[in-house]
């Protein structure tokens, strides 16, 4: 869910970004400080803002994951190469068609590199997010299996968290096979 | 000139420098005309500005002063009624074959329905033999295939007028040789006006009408406008059996070798008025020697010594 957000988020800002050097320049110095934050740095500002530990936990999430992402777009955008961006213009397409059917095709790689690495952040913090929060959760469980002392249900649950992570990311490799494309 | 179908005035681009003082001056007062229907070539040597002409003619750049009047209207912008041929071709890589020409059909015509948009892109890629490679990648497209999808992809949009920046340099000379021929046949179909951008001599005398030369640049200008004496039919393979092959092609091969660099140290030779002189270099004959060879001298033509090689040009000279 935090994941969707951010993702909601960071294409639209990595487009502002990619495409106009003055955003770049103007964004820069707030995306240089806010991105080694660490995630549950958060944490307690997030539960103290918004009371409630599940929403605070999906504004963790896309806090640590939205940065990949939007450094990849922004990235990805701005080194989309100068003769598509002619042939766009020679066309007379609109910027939104241009958007669409050349910077977005033409960085979706870039853009899904991106994606990939967030999810991994994603799930390592929410794992953490979820022993500090409490109540729900993989990261929970485990936490709570160790105060049982339960040693075998936590390495199940370690194998599990493993599991996952890997489906995830085998996922984000399998959708940037399908947008890449051979130069 | 009324006929004139693109026209430009006294176009001059400037560089900022790096270092800061003084701007580049690529080229200065470059002025010159195509009429519709016709072919020209432009020629000249590397840094004179060829590809910033093109651009601004495609109104990807803006020049520093001048204008460009194409069809009517002022240059200001890219515009559908100028098709690019880009040098590296410039297909979406992720897009096929097909998927290109639909690309700018559909930009053209963004009314219409998907299936009309395909017949419609289909029909410009059978125009250059590539049929059956409709659903490829470009990635999985020879380099003389690409090419041909970009001159399908320009010319689905059907526009008034073909702009080529070198479009057959990164080919093999067998590939071009083929692409030549497509461009005559393409040529006598459609009748298109084009202007063309190469470094190849025997290239311009096949394809143009009329070859602009360009001096060397910083400061460079078009210098002449040859018209090619060619029979308008001529094929690729008796190219150089046209008798006045050779007075065309020593003519090229002279002002690229010697005289685009001495007219670039002589700014000062230049025409008050800025236009080209019309140079039309033919086999000699007793009339029109004497009178060429008068006309040559006042317009600084005979100071290579092509008059005394036995080549005759009909020159009119610019008015002082």
């Amino acid at each position: 869910m935090g994941y969707l957000l951010a993702l909601a988020a960071a294409l639209p800002i990595g487009f502002l970004i990619g495409m106009s050097p003055l955003m770049a320049r103007a964004l820069d110095p707030f995306i240089q400080v806010l991105k080694p934050i660490s995630p549950l740095a958060w944490m307690p500002l997030a539960l103290y803002t918004i009371k409630d530990s599940s929403i605070s936990a999906i504004f963790v999430i896309f806090i640590c994951s939205v940065w990949p992402m939007l450094l990849n777009t922004a990235f990805g955008v701005a080194t989309v190469r100068r003769e598509w961006l002619n042939v766009a213009k020679t066309l007379e397409m609109s910027p939104a068609r241009t958007a669409l059917r050349v910077i977005l095709p033409a960085s979706a790689p870039t853009i899904l590199t991106g994606m990939r690495i967030s999810i991994g952040i994603a799930w390592l913090v929410i794992v953490a997010a979820e022993m500090l929060v409490g109540g729900t959760g993989i990261g929970y469980f485990v936490w709570n299996e160790w105060n049982n002392l339960s040693i075998t249900n936590v390495m199940v649950a370690i194998l599990c968290i493993g599991l996952v992570g890997m489906l995830l990311d085998q996922l984000m490799a399998w959708l940037q096979r399908v947008v890449a494309y051979a130069d | 000139m009324s006929t004139a179908f693109i026209s430009a005035q006294r176009l001059t681009r400037r560089f900022p420098q790096a270092s800061g003082a003084s701007e580049l001056t690529v080229f200065e007062d470059v002025c010159f005309s195509v009429a519709e229907g016709e072919f020209a070539c432009l020629v000249g040597h590397s840094g004179c500005g060829k590809s910033t002409i093109l651009n601004i003619l495609a109104g990807l750049d803006q020049p520093t002063a001048g204008h460009i009047i194409a069809a009517g209207k002022h240059v200001e912008g890219p515009s559908l009624d100028r098709a690019v041929i880009f040098q590296s071709h410039a297909l979406m890589p992720w897009l096929s074959a097909l998927g290109n020409v639909e690309l700018a059909v559909s930009s053209r015509h963004p009314s219409w329905p998907r299936r009309r948009v395909r017949e419609h892109a289909m029909k410009f890629l059978a125009l250059v033999h590539l049929e059956g490679s409709a659903m490829k990648k470009p990635a999985q497209l020879s380099g003389g295939m690409k090419q041909r999808v970009g001159i399908a992809r320009a010319l689905a949009i059907e526009p008034r007028m073909l702009l080529m920046d070198e479009p057959f340099s990164a080919l093999d000379a067998l590939t071009r040789g083929a692409l030549h021929d497509e461009i005559v046949a393409i040529r006598k179909a459609t009748k298109p006006t084009v202007f063309m951008i190469t470094h190849d001599i025997d290239e311009a005398l096949l394809l143009a009408d009329k070859i602009l030369l360009m001096t060397n640049g910083p400061k460079a200008w078009i210098a002449e406008v040859v018209e090619n004496t060619l029979p308008a039919d001529r094929a690729r393979i008796e190219l150089h059996k046209q008798p006045n092959y050779y007075p065309l092609r020593n003519h090229l091969m002279d002002f690229l070798v010697t005289r685009s660099r001495e007219l670039a140290a002589h700014a000062d030779m230049r025409c008050k008025d800025l236009h080209p002189a019309v140079v039309r270099p033919a086999v000699a004959t007793p009339t029109s020697h004497a009178a060429a060879a008068v006309a040559a001298q006042r317009s600084g033509l005979a100071s290579n010594g092509q008059i005394a090689s036995g080549h005759i040009c009909a020159v009119q000279p610019c008015v002082p």
